[in-house]
């Protein structure tokens, strides 16, 4: 008990300290003519103690009021009642205090001992509130909804939107319906009853432009119980330059090259008609010269097919150009394979392949449709990225990273098939996953790294910005320019934290490059309740575990201790050193 | 000083007034409440008078007599001391002291009738009329019985117009309104449907018809225009009403638009005109088969009756019959315009129309075809709809035709048809045997053997590809006389197609036979028993096997006949079988394979490829743009700023508007084909082309709209975007130097 006494003013401790003994030296010296006899020896004692209580006075003695009896417990939102009881049943004389974000908690309560936090926790910028409590977090059931998803908010125009999700508790007979701009309905799925259910919905994004989709919960009869928003970035599309070089025509590069030039890409295409002769079809582009390959006229195009017979007969020249411009530039280079291709292998890229007797196979997204394929099927290797698998898991086209380009081939033979097949989609797809893939990438100069487009109004949206422009200048839509601060290994990365207040769609731009804005949509705390209910659950978690551990001392608040009781001393030594002189004359 | 009559019918007045009051009052209230429920003002005053009406009869306010005034005022003025009858008789005739009651009874009276007040309900009246408008003002202000007001004003379409971003200051002047409106369409006169006049501006009308409009506003304006596909065509004013007249030939959608004298312009709802085009009539033919045939002699008349109906009218209708004459190469046509028996009666929408054709008198003769079919025209001008019926055939059957027969090399069916006669023949002969309990022991033994009969002429048919003619030839000869006879009976007991089978095939049959077992026939009946081993054909252990397999069917055959004609049919069925069995097997053998042979070109030496000459040969250069455009550019562009407007709360600009015009007209040209689908959006969307003030949830929908109306995307191949950085450089590198 004494040692927990502090003294509140304990910093003047040496002055009043000496200025006592001081003082009491004074008082021996005063006595000093009755030194030795036994009323000295008690008046002296006396005078000490009046001393001391008076500097004891001065220095304000304080006790930490360690409420040891009094635990707080912050009623955070979504809290179970049960845990509350039973909490309420070891601790006796818990005090409860319900939580509202960004408000103290305590308000002028001093409060001390652990704090326990129940339900969902403190959003993360009232953390700071119990930085000197020692914090038990009792972690709540987690909320039943959509509690996790991603979906890749930055799209190209044509492509697929993909949402994948978890729904915690899903009550059966409710749906999960996706709904575009305006509220058509693309893609639903029925919940079953479970712990959970992860589900995915899918869409294709038909035009440019931001636009926000919705997840929209019904119950059996239609009514909604939920509508969260799904805010996508939609880009439009940017053509290839393809340049095809075939020793002799193929039903293959007649097909190909009339879907890539239906689809805006410029192709050229050059095929030997016999030896000397070529025949160079252009198609939405002009008309340029294509001799041997150089370094210099194969750099406008971002794709180079090449049919085994010339690939193996390029010239030296020809192929140091080619190498270099994949190595150096990002070129893609794709073989369209054939027999020979498989026997000799003596390409820039050696890629290793498999016998296998079956010459058919299906592709893992579409299982149904039969592609005709060479009796190969790719060895998987260290570097070999898989473009298409089949159904058991064998890689049926790949490409494998050469310098900043890539080479690719496939073992698919006679893909044309399918178009005559009426499966004009799957070959489309099969192709335009293969030439994206292998094509020259563009080089971004900024690029926005981020994890979500999602920020909710009034909190802080962090962003994360990739750029070789060495200051980047971060504005705001009003105007305000956001300070970045700098990664400290990465030299081009970038962070920053904004604060929106405008709901819907905002915008951040940069100063130095007016194209490169960052679109991001801004809710409030309304939508997605479930996640941010998971999201703070596990917030907390991390938060509290951690400090916990750390913060083993703690500091309580202090309060003085009553002086009343020193004064009185003080004034009974007094008067006896007042009375005794007087009593003792008599 | 007033006299006391006087005062007594002045007192009589004010009673009556108050009693009009009353009856005004009770009549007031269910007057009221009729009008507060239903809007008619001359069905409250009807009620009105009738109630008055009413309550003036039990009331009678003009049989208040001055005696009955006066017994009133007695009654209810003591002061007169029931003398007030005495004001009424004239003095005269009064004795003194009713002289003096008089006197006293009109001073009285001058000082104290004020106090008696005329008996009536007023308050009462006043009671019940409150309650009725109280009823009334709770049914109008609840709309309680708005089921009941069937509102008699014609229900003029909402045009609800709107304001161009005009700066007007003269906000008080009001906007003219359309007072009145009304379509007019004029069927095509063909059609004989009448005119229809309608306040509704959704035209759906047959191709062709004209239109006019009428539209009267309430004050003068400056212009009306009418909007239609991007063109506009002004209307002229005519008796203080705009008109506009069109004709209908496509499907496609219209508005009105009119300016003020402030130069304010208002815009209407879109309307939809939808063309119903003419259809061709239906014919369709009845009470005859698509395929019918004659014999020779056979009454040949082909009777069917046709039904022709159209939406409009039929104009006129005939038979198209053509007549073929001979097979092959030497077929010849000829062609007739034939006519219904009954007449035509042009304009009728429904015909049922009877043909009888003799085929004799189209100068038929067997063999020949008749394909006919019905042609039927509807009144459509300036050029009819002409829909033909499915064509029929009747054919006369020829007795003597020549059947076109082609070497044994034919993969087809070449065996003759006789030898289905065997299996006939076990059908038959089943049959008899389920009869069995049905027939007389005469006629089953009679049956039986004529069954054997048959059975022997087939085998006699067999026996003649094994040269056996000598064999059987004179027993064979006499069958046959009385083949004929046996004939005839068959044709009554209904075994019709068994003989004139045997009959008619027989020529075409065994010369068939003869192509395909050509030789047997010529050989030597001894040549079975010789080993002749010159004759590769006969040498063939096939051609043997073939023989003694027919041989072994013949002898089938005998056995049950012989069965047959011992009236055990049933003992003759496992020979029946037996000999079908071998039977089929020889047709089986009989059946020759051809090898399809494809072209095999000649082989090409290795060292001639590729070494021709091709100095001819030149490389061409080829371009072409085969880029396919976007059909819905501004589609695409207003989306997204469908998008920003929603939620940004932008104000739509002049260059939004254009683009909502040029997404209006992108999506018209696919509304057109489907209007029911997109009316909606391409209304919203030219609304908000014309307006400033949109609410969001219009925004929405059109948002909605237009995205339904997008097509998918084709899977395309795209650039993509890559951060380059130099930690990505070095992460290349080393993986390369790890390859």
């Amino acid at each position: 008990m004494i040692e927990d006494i502090t003294f509140l003013h304990s910093n003047w401790i040496t002055y009043i300290s000496i200025g006592a003994i001081v003082l009491w030296l004074v008082f021996v010296w005063k006595e000093g003519s009755d030194f030795g006899k036994r009323r000295f020896w008690i008046r002296i004692t006396v005078a000490l103690f009046a001393i001391m209580s008076i500097a004891v006075i001065a220095l304000k003695p304080a006790l930490p009021i360690l409420g040891k009896k009094t635990k707080v417990a912050i009623l955070t939102s979504g809290y179970d009642t049960k845990q509350l009881d039973s909490l309420k049943k070891v601790h006796k004389r818990l005090k409860m205090f319900p939580y509202k974000a960004n408000q103290p908690i305590f308000g002028k309560v001093n409060t001390s001992d652990t704090v326990f936090v129940l339900g969902q926790g403190l959003e993360s910028f009232d953390f700071w509130q119990l930085e000197n409590y020692k914090v038990d977090y009792v972690k709540s059931d987690v909320p039943s909804g959509v509690v996790r998803f991603t979906y890749d908010h930055s799209r190209v125009v044509g492509e697929q939107l993909q949402f994948e999700g978890m729904y915690n508790n899903p009550k059966k007979g409710n749906r999960l319906i996706l709904e575009g701009p305006g509220g058509n309905r693309l893609d639903s799925i029925a919940l079953e009853s479970g712990k959970k259910q992860s589900f995915q919905l899918a869409t294709h994004l038909k035009s440019v432009g931001t636009y926000t989709f919705s997840l929209v919960e019904k119950d059996s009869l239609g009514a909604v119980l939920s509508q969260d928003p799904i805010p996508v970035t939609v880009k439009n599309r940017k053509g290839l330059r393809i340049l095809i070089v075939n020793s002799f025509p193929t039903f293959e590069t007649k097909y190909l090259k009339n879907y890539l030039a239906e689809m805006g890409h410029e192709v050229l295409v050059k095929s030997r008609i016999t030896r000397g002769k070529y025949k160079f079809e252009y198609f939405n582009m002009d008309r340029i010269l294509m001799g041997t390959f150089s370094e210099k006229n194969v750099a406008p195009f971002d794709l180079v097919m090449l049919d085994v017979a010339t690939a193996n007969n390029l010239g030296r020249s020809s192929r140091t150009a080619l190498t270099n411009s994949i190595k150096q530039n990002g070129l893609g280079l794709f073989i369209q394979p054939d027999d020979d291709f498989f026997r000799f292998r003596k390409d820039m890229v050696a890629f290793d392949f498999v016998k296998e007797k079956s010459t058919e196979t299906n592709l893992m997204n579409s299982p149904k449709i039969k592609i005709t394929k060479y009796p190969f099927i790719f060895k998987d290797q260290f570097q070999l990225q898989a473009i298409h698998k089949n159904d058991t898991e064998h890689i049926v086209s790949a490409y494998k990273h050469l310098g900043k380009g890539k080479v690719g081939t496939t073992v698919l033979e006679s893909t044309y098939e399918l178009l005559l097949n009426g499966k004009t989609t799957e070959y489309q797809q099969l192709w335009s996953a293969i030439i994206s893939t292998i094509s020259k990438k563009e080089s971004a100069e900024v690029s926005w790294d981020k994890h979500s487009i999602l920020a909710i109004k009034d909190q802080s949206y962090t962003f994360i910005l990739r750029t070789a422009i060495s200051e980047p200048e971060i504005k705001t839509e009003e105007g305000y320019r956001i300070a970045l601060r700098s990664d400290i290994d990465i030299s081009n990365l970038w962070h920053g934290t904004t604060y929106p207040k405008k709901p819907g769609w905002n915008r951040l731009s940069m100063a130095q490059d007016t194209t490169a804005v960052l679109e991001y949509f801004v809710t409030d705390t309304t939508t997605w309740k479930s996640k941010s209910g998971y999201d703070n659950i596990q917030r907390n978690r991390r938060h509290f575990d951690r400090a916990s551990t750390k913060n083993t001392k703690q500091i309580s608040p202090l309060a003085p201790i009553n002086p009343i009781g020193f004064y009185i001393f003080f004034l009974l030594c007094m008067g006896y050193l007042w009375l005794v002189p007087k009593i003792g004359r008599e | 000083m007033r006299s006391g009559h006087d005062m007594l019918v002045e007192f009589r007045r004010r009673w009556r007034l108050m009693l009009w009051l009353e009856i005004a009052l009770y009549a007031l209230g269910p007057a009221i409440l009729s009008y507060l429920i239903f809007f008619k003002v001359f069905w409250s005053l009807v009620i009105l008078f009738l109630v008055a009406g009413m309550i003036l009869f039990f009331i009678k306010p003009w049989k208040h007599s001055l005696e009955n005034v006066a017994s009133y005022i007695d009654l209810h003025l003591e002061a007169t001391e029931y003398s007030t009858g005495l004001l009424l008789l004239p003095e005269e005739k009064l004795s003194g002291l009713a002289r003096i009651q008089q006197n006293r009874v009109t001073t009285r009276l001058v000082e104290k009738l004020k106090t008696v007040k005329p008996p009536n309900h007023l308050v009462r009246g006043a009671i019940i009329l409150c309650s009725f408008i109280l009823i009334g003002a709770v049914i109008y202000k609840y709309e309680l019985l708005s089921n009941l007001q069937w509102s008699q004003q014609p229900k003029v379409t909402p045009e609800t117009i709107v304001f161009k971003p005009t700066d007007t200051t003269s906000t008080t002047v009001e906007s003219p309104k359309l007072i009145r409106q009304q379509l007019t369409i004029n069927y095509p006169n063909y059609t004989q449907v009448p005119s229809v006049e309608t306040s509704k501006m959704d035209i759906k009308a047959v191709e062709g018809s004209k239109v006019s409009w009428k539209i009267r506003f309430d004050q003068e304006i400056k212009s009306v225009t009418m909007e239609s596909m991007g063109n506009s065509y002004p209307m002229k004013l005519i008796d203080e009403a705009y008109t506009g007249k069109s004709i209908l030939t496509n499907a496609g959608f219209y508005n009105f638009k009119f300016t003020d004298l402030q130069d304010r312009s208002y815009v209407s709802e879109l309307y939809a005109i939808e063309v119903i085009k003419d259809k061709s009539p239906s014919v369709e033919i009845k009470g005859i088969k698509q395929f019918t045939s004659f014999a020779f002699n056979e009454d040949k008349k082909v009777s069917f009756t046709t039904a022709i109906a159209d939406d409009f009218g039929i104009e006129d209708s005939y038979i198209i019959a053509t007549v073929s004459k001979g097979s092959g190469e030497s077929v010849k046509f000829r062609e007739e315009k034939l006519n219904f028996n009954n007449k035509i009666s042009k304009g009728k929408r429904n015909l049922s129309l009877s043909k009888n054709i003799d085929l004799d008198q189209m100068k038929m003769e067997p063999g020949d075809e008749l394909y006919f079919y019905v042609e039927a025209l509807d009144s459509k001008r300036p050029k009819p709809n002409i829909s033909r019926s499915e064509t029929f055939f009747a054919v006369i059957k020829d007795t003597v035709s020549d059947n076109f027969a082609v070497e044994g090399t034919m993969g087809v069916d070449l065996m003759p048809d006789y030898f289905r006669s065997q299996r006939q023949l076990i059908i038959d002969t089943e049959k008899l045997l389920k009869d069995k309990a049905k027939l007389s022991t005469k006629d089953y033994k009679s049956k039986s053997n004529e069954l054997g009969f048959d059975q022997k002429v087939l085998r006699l048919k067999y026996a003649e590809f094994m040269g056996d003619e000598s064999e059987f030839g004179g027993t064979a000869e006499g069958d046959v006389e009385s083949l004929e006879h046996e004939d005839e009976d068959h044709h009554e007991e209904g075994h019709e197609e068994e003989d004139p089978l045997a009959k008619y095939t027989h020529k075409h049959d065994s010369e068939n036979e003869h192509n395909l077992v050509e030789e047997e026939k010529k050989k030597d009946p001894l040549e079975e028993y010789l080993h002749n081993h010159e004759d590769p054909e006969e040498s063939t252990l096939f051609t043997k096997s073939l023989k003694g397999k027919l041989r072994q069917a013949l002898n089938e055959m005998w056995d049950a006949e012989l069965y047959l004609r011992l009236y055990t049919p049933e003992k003759s069925l496992p020979y029946q079988y037996r000999a079908l069995k071998l039977i089929q097997e020889i047709k089986n053998s009989a059946r020759i394979y051809v090898h399809r042979i494809g072209f095999d070109p000649p082989p090409i030496k290795e060292d001639k490829r590729l070494t021709g000459e091709i100095d001819e040969v030149s490389g061409f250069r080829k371009s072409a743009e085969l880029e396919q455009e976007d059909a819905y550019p501004s589609i695409r562009i207003i989306l997204a700023r469908l998008e920003q407007l929603i939620f940004e709360k932008g104000a739509i600009t002049e260059e939004d508007k254009l683009l909502f015009g040029q997404a209006g007209n992108e999506l018209a040209e696919k509304a057109i084909e489907n209007p029911g689908q997109y009316l909606e959006t391409l209304q919203r969307l030219k609304w908000i082309s014309e307006d400033v003030t949109v609410p969001q949830e219009a925004l929405v929908a059109l948002q909605k709209g237009l995205f339904l109306t997008l097509p998918e995307l084709k899977p395309n191949a795209v650039k993509k975007q890559q951060q380059t950085s130099e930690i990505n450089d070095l992460l290349l590198k080393e993986l390369e130097i790890n390859d």
